[in-house]
């Protein structure tokens, strides 16, 4: 027989979801509909001369060429910075799961790039590669590589994945390791009496296991380059030089807020929150297909 | 008895004032003097001394006993003394003072006695409002003043000032607040920091938005057209002089300064403060080490490209030249000095319709040889903004254009022997040199709902404060931005500033060597810290190779036009 806790308050319900549906409104949906609501007007930066424009402000933003070159920038970074923090990550995972002496101090050491704030960690990266004064970037020279990320459009791209990476490995190390502690030893120890080669076992055994959280550190991961590495940009090349390191994100705070224009700059974000809602959909459409739960 | 003795000293008094006025005593220093103050006598380290019929005093006695703050400059022996709205300048040896601004002539000039700073004491007295007598017969001076009665600071009315200058800057002009509000007891200014110039512009338009504007913002001077558009949101210094009736004269700031604030009919809309220009500073030492003559800075373009070639050839430097400030160095004070427009309509001082006018032959040719130079290593790029700066300061790069405010850097951490030169220009082009323009920033009154008639009137008072000589000066002087006044400038020179700090009036002097043409007055283009950037990146793209000067400049032109556009729209009446 089922046992059911039935409560006979039909408001209860809706009074002890109110608290999560009020940030949401306050902090999501209301901010959300001003900026759709500001995408559409054009406006002076003190608010004193305001227009309705309709999509004016679309159609100037999509319409820049800087605007595409952005997007492919974006894509590039977005992919980039994924792929390179989550190899990375489950490597120094599986490395870390294995016995090891010290493994506890592994483990801790490469939790703390996490726990750097993105402009410090965005400092540290620049007095490594920095051209005039930093270690690695100096040595670059004097090996004959013209390194200078302030000019080199490829150098500054280059160097923001690094950094923007670098922070992200320890979130995902952090994941694939609990993972990889659940991969039942049975299974392994299964396969090896079968005489599997360890990396079969991983391929065939493990990585098939550890999918959701995978697809969730994807998910995670793709959200983490769109929207969170304003920071490390802003502290090494502000988007430059020359728009090389602009991703969508970047674009849009400088047009509203340094740029004082907030008009495109709703709009940017409007169109950001519609790439948001497209790539979610896609990879649950997708890619959850082939996760095994 | 009383009244007798009373009525007696009130006519020596008449007497000896007119007396000691007209008439050089000789010198008798056998009798001692005495000073008596509100008919206590004064206690001093040293005895007054009398000089060609002036009495001299401690200067800390007198100063302490009057209730004045009193400060000692070493390094050029200047004594300032502030009391309510009165501040002294003297200099021991310097027959010129400066009593609130006016110059004054002195018949005997402070001088030291003892180690001692020994001060006229009837010019100390009486500038500073009190009333002085001398007895000849018991050689007695007698100083009455009326004490200080401060109000309780519950009762001042606070006026907010948001500002963008960090350490050590910030802190000094903190101080000049700080004196403002020891000078009345009316107002009190209360003085903030509020991040860089782009992040005070966003919190003061974010604050104004929400109906809580500061009443003064500091503002940079590629902010002024964006300022100068919000009519309602800003209270223009003109009007609040008039409204307020506080005396101002705009005249007295220098027109390279006054011209970039204000109107093209001559009204100004904001307060100059902090002015810097752009100058050249160079390495004297690797001029030495690559046989080039340290005293002979290059004047052309023509020899600076020849000298920082120079320099690369016989490895005196890893960097021959760079500039800082892209855009601000090499195009809006290129334009200036060379007397071409950056944009039409008087670089839009005259109107919002103003279009880029960089893509110019004489500025495709300048863009051409930066890119020439960086082709055969004697010019390398040293970043956005301000980033050139430290390759300068650190020795790596011999020759810079930068900021003028960056002297202050360099005294303090260059381990090199340097100088300080004007801007070089093509000597080809007629008209060349004119002055150069200004960077830096302005304080801006701003309006906000229920902002009362008195609370305009503390900002109209603080602005008259720091426009004063004597503040304009001590910013001047401590900080190496540009005297922003005439009588600025001629109290610095008459401390004999510049022969001991050689080089620091050159800015001043590159400001003011010309008339400002409609080329050289200042801009006024919206969104100017957008086109900076643009500016920027077409010349990046430009070094990198991957277009020609004429197709960066046109791009420049195309991009920057698009963002005047929709300034011009987004302000539309």
């Amino acid at each position: 027989m089922e046992r059911r806790v039935i409560f006979n308050n039909k408001a209860l319900p809706y009074v002890l979801l109110a608290p999560q549906l009020a940030i949401i409104l306050v902090f999501f949906i209301w901010p959300a509909l001003q900026a759709v609501k500001q995408s559409m007007l054009m406006q002076d930066p003190f608010g004193l001369r305001t227009q309705f424009v309709m999509f004016d402000n679309f159609i100037a933003v999509l319409s820049s060429p800087h605007y595409l070159a952005s997007l492919r920038t974006t894509i590039v970074f977005s992919l980039a910075v994924t792929l390179a923090s989550m190899c990375v990550g489950l490597f120094l995972a599986v490395m870390a799961d294995k016995q090891i002496r010290g493994a506890n101090i592994y483990k801790g050491l490469l939790l703390w790039p996490y726990a750097v704030a993105p402009a410090i960690s965005g400092i540290l990266w620049l007095f490594i590669f920095h051209p005039s004064i930093g270690f690695v970037g100096l040595r670059l020279r004097e090996i004959g590589i013209a390194w200078d990320y302030k000019l080199h459009g490829n150098h500054a791209l280059f160097l923001v994945i690094v950094a923007a990476s670098w922070k992200q490995v320890s979130y995902n190390f952090l994941f694939f390791l609990a993972a990889l502690q659940s991969v039942p030893k049975s299974l392994l120890d299964a396969a090896a009496i079968d005489g599997a080669s360890s990396t079969r076992r991983f391929w065939s055994i493990v990585f098939p296991l550890i999918s959701p959280t995978t697809f969730f550190l994807l998910m995670m991961n793709m959200i983490y380059a769109l929207f969170d590495t304003f920071g490390v940009i802003h502290a090494l090349t502000g988007g430059g030089p020359s728009k090389a390191t602009e991703t969508l994100m970047y674009r849009a705070y400088l047009d509203g807020v340094v740029n004082l224009n907030l008009g495109t700059s709703s709009a940017q974000s409007v169109i950001l929150m519609l790439i948001v809602f497209l790539l979610t959909a896609l990879q649950f459409r997708f890619v959850e297909r082939k996760v095994h739960y | 008895m009383e009244k007798r003795t009373l009525l007696c000293l009130a006519l020596v008094a008449i007497l000896t004032v007119t007396f000691i006025g007209m008439s050089p005593v000789a010198q008798t220093t056998a009798r001692p003097i005495r000073v008596l103050i509100n008919g206590a006598p004064l206690t001093m380290e040293v005895a007054p001394v009398l000089r060609t019929g002036r009495v001299l005093v401690p200067m800390r006695a007198i100063f302490e006993a009057l209730g004045a703050v009193v400060t000692w400059q070493d390094d050029l022996s200047i004594i300032r003394a502030t009391h309510r709205q009165t501040a002294l300048v003297l200099q021991i040896g310097n027959n010129t003072a400066w009593a609130s601004g006016t110059r004054r002539r002195l018949d005997v000039p402070p001088v030291l006695v003892e180690n001692r700073t020994m001060v006229p004491l009837r010019f100390v007295s009486e500038s500073l409002g009190a009333n002085v007598s001398w007895d000849e017969a018991t050689h007695t001076v007698t100083i009455t003043h009326s004490p200080v009665i401060a109000q309780p600071p519950a009762n001042r009315i606070p006026i907010t000032f948001w500002h963008g200058l960090a350490q050590p800057l910030g802190g000094i002009l903190e101080g000049i607040v700080a004196d403002f509000n020891a000078s009345q007891n009316q107002y009190e200014v209360q003085a903030s920091f509020r991040g860089t110039y782009p992040d005070t512009m966003v919190a003061a338009i974010a604050a104004f938005r929400a109906g809580r504007a500061p009443h003064i913002v500091q503002m940079f001077e590629v902010g002024t057209a964006t300022m100068m558009a919000a009519t309602g949101a800003v209270m223009p210094v003109h009007q609040l002089m008039r409204d307020t009736g506080v005396p101002f004269d705009p005249n007295v700031y220098v027109p390279a300064v006054r011209g970039y604030y204000s109107l093209s009919d001559g009204r100004m809309m904001a307060l100059p403060f902090n002015s810097s220009t752009t100058v050249m500073f160079y390495n004297k030492d690797a001029f030495r080490a690559a046989g080039l003559d340290p005293e002979r800075p290059p004047r052309t373009w023509a020899e600076l490209r020849t000298a920082a070639l120079r320099i690369r050839e016989t490895n005196a430097a890893s960097i021959g030249f760079t500039t800082s400030w892209p855009t601000w160095a090499q195009f809006e004070q290129f334009s200036a000095v060379h007397d071409v427009p950056l944009a039409t309509r008087a670089n839009g001082l005259d109107g919002m319709d103003a279009v880029l006018a960089i893509n110019s032959p004489l500025h495709v040719r300048h863009v051409q040889m930066l890119m020439d130079m960086h082709k055969e290593g004697s010019f390398t790029y040293g970043g956005r903004d301000a980033a050139g700066d430290a390759i300068f300061v650190s020795g790596q790069a011999a020759i810079i254009h930068a900021s003028s405010g960056l002297r202050a850097r360099i005294v303090r951490d260059a381990k090199f022997d340097w100088g300080v030169a004007m801007l070089p220009h093509y000597e080809d082009v007629r008209g060349a040199p004119l002055n150069s323009i200004i960077g830096g920033a302005a304080f801006w009154a701003m309006t906000s709902p229920g902002r009362t008639a008195e609370e305009y009137r503390g900002v109209a008072e603080f602005f008259r404060f720091v426009s004063q000589p004597h503040v304009a000066a001590w910013w001047h002087m401590d900080t190496g931005f540009v005297p922003v006044t005439f009588p600025a400038f001629e109290l610095t020179e008459s401390l004999g500033y510049y022969s001991r700090h050689v080089g620091t009036d050159l800015p001043y002097r590159q400001l003011t060597r010309a008339t400002p043409t409609e080329n050289s007055r200042g801009l006024r283009l919206g969104n100017m810290p957008e086109i900076r950037v643009v500016i920027q990146e077409e010349l990046e793209s430009a070094f990198q190779g991957r277009q020609t000067a004429q197709q960066a400049m046109d791009n420049a032109v195309l991009r920057g036009n698009a963002i005047l556009r929709t300034f011009e729209r987004m302000n539309r009446p």
